[in-house]
């Protein structure tokens, strides 16, 4: 062995990420060797040091809190009272079968009283349901990875007519219904990229935010935490479509929804 | 389901053991206490959805650590901001008389961190990784979805910053490099 291929086998040397046959050859090396021993011996009290000599702080105790509450499978507090239902909810998906966990979860979303639907909340709302989704793992009521019978799903359960765009590079899962502010909304779940993603569906004028106008080809957009929303209006059926994605990305991805045929 | 509950218990316990790794891990990643509260909370999130593909008995260090990297790189890595104001960079205080006798007494933990901060991400991830984490070069791959072969090569290059960056600090703190 010489001394450069000494240096080119210093990093996992140190580390002990060599096999007994290599580390054999370079103790021989080192034995014969006094530059590479000076060598191997200060990067190893270097790497040491360094292990030692970074911080080690403890997380912020609220920070701390708050994640293990969301490991448990509760949301963070936040003032608005419809997380209470989520958070008293989860048990009882738990011991119930899916049939009546999902109908116990649409009573529960109906029982809601959302008073006030301005922008965030209305935005809030479909983003909690994206999480949950993938959170609680509800099962999709119906599961197809072909567009048109997920919207002949769509008009039998809504009795709306809501077309499911194909996306080339979306994976269609399948699709269930949900209860939003009292009404119901058609959502199809993607699976892009490994990633989930929600596209809501509804024709109810009602659903509509007060104050927004969705002229066509304009997107409205929100985040919180990471998740992104992108809505839009085309044909007269509302889509909002909310993914763990960046605004930016999110968009590009609304842009293929959009103009995918369906 | 009954056991989907036991499960998520097992997903709390095992969790709280590698909180405090993941967040000071993430802190350094994004450079940013905001980002590094989110990184945790997508984190945490998108570990309980795949839960179901985490074997017990396994190692689940490395499996968390796994999905932080795959979140941060997807999300995150784009996205960061500016680093925060390292200390070097505060005002020093100023003092009434001499100007000479200023001594900015810096922790030592602080420079290391400063340090850390300026290598370019690809390095400092698998010396966060590998020196402060103890992951192999196996798990850091895994984590990193790279080649071991590139894990060790960005290792010795984020190594060799810090040594140059840190040389005078680490001879004052009674460690002799020459």
């Amino acid at each position: 062995m010489t001394c450069a291929d000494f240096r080119s086998l210093l990093t996992p040397w140190v580390d002990g990420e060599l096999s007994p046959r290599e580390t054999a050859e370079i103790e021989l090396h080192l034995n014969a060797c006094g530059g590479c021993r000076h060598t191997a011996s200060r990067e190893r009290r270097f790497v040491d040091w360094f292990k030692r000599s970074a911080s080690r702080e403890p997380t912020p105790y609220a920070l701390r809190t708050r994640l293990l509450a969301l490991a448990r499978g509760k949301h963070e507090a936040v003032p608005i009272p419809r997380f209470a239902f989520f958070s008293s909810l989860r048990p009882a998906l738990g011991t119930v079968g899916t049939g009546a966990a999902i109908l116990a979860s649409v009573f529960a979303l109906w029982a809601f009283n959302l008073q006030r639907l301005n922008r965030v909340e209305w935005c809030q709302a479909f983003i909690d349901d994206h999480q949950e989704g993938l959170v609680a793992g509800v099962s999709l009521q119906h599961s197809t990875s072909s567009p048109k019978q997920l919207a002949a799903w769509f008009t039998r359960k809504l009795n709306q007519a809501i077309a499911v765009p194909e996306v080339s590079d979306a994976r269609l899962l399948g699709g269930r219904q949900c209860v939003l502010k009292g009404h119901r909304v058609g959502l199809a779940v993607y699976e892009m990229e490994n990633q989930q993603i929600s596209l809501f569906l509804t024709s109810q004028q009602q659903l509509r935010p007060p104050g927004w106008t969705l002229s066509s080809g304009r997107y409205h957009t929100a985040s919180e935490n990471g998740f992104s929303l992108a809505a839009w209006e085309g044909a007269g059926i509302l889509q909002v479509l909310v993914a763990d994605l960046p605004v930016d990305q999110l968009l590009k991805v609304a842009d293929r929804f959009r103009q995918a045929p369906n | 389901m009954a056991s989907a509950e036991r499960s998520r218990a097992g997903f709390e316990a095992l969790l709280e053991h590698q909180l405090d790794s993941l967040y000071q891990s993430g802190l350094r990643l994004t450079r940013n206490p905001e980002e590094a509260e989110d990184l945790l909370h997508d984190t945490v999130l998108r570990a309980l959805a795949a839960y179901d593909s985490y074997e017990p008995g396994t190692n689940f260090r490395a499996w968390m650590f796994t999905i932080m990297m795959n979140t941060f790189i997807s999300k995150y890595r784009k996205r960061m901001r500016e680093p925060t104001v390292s200390i070097e960079q505060a005002p020093e205080p100023q003092a009434e008389g001499s100007v000479d006798a200023q001594v900015f007494d810096r922790l030592l933990s602080d420079q290391v961190e400063d340090a850390l901060r300026a290598v370019p991400e690809a390095f400092r991830t698998a010396v966060v990784l590998v020196d402060l984490e103890g992951l192999s070069y196996r798990e850091a791959a895994q984590a990193l979805d790279c080649p071991p072969g590139t894990v060790m090569s960005r290792l010795a290059r984020g190594r060799a910053m810090l040594k140059h960056a840190l040389h005078e600090v680490a001879i004052e703190s009674h460690y002799d490099v020459r």
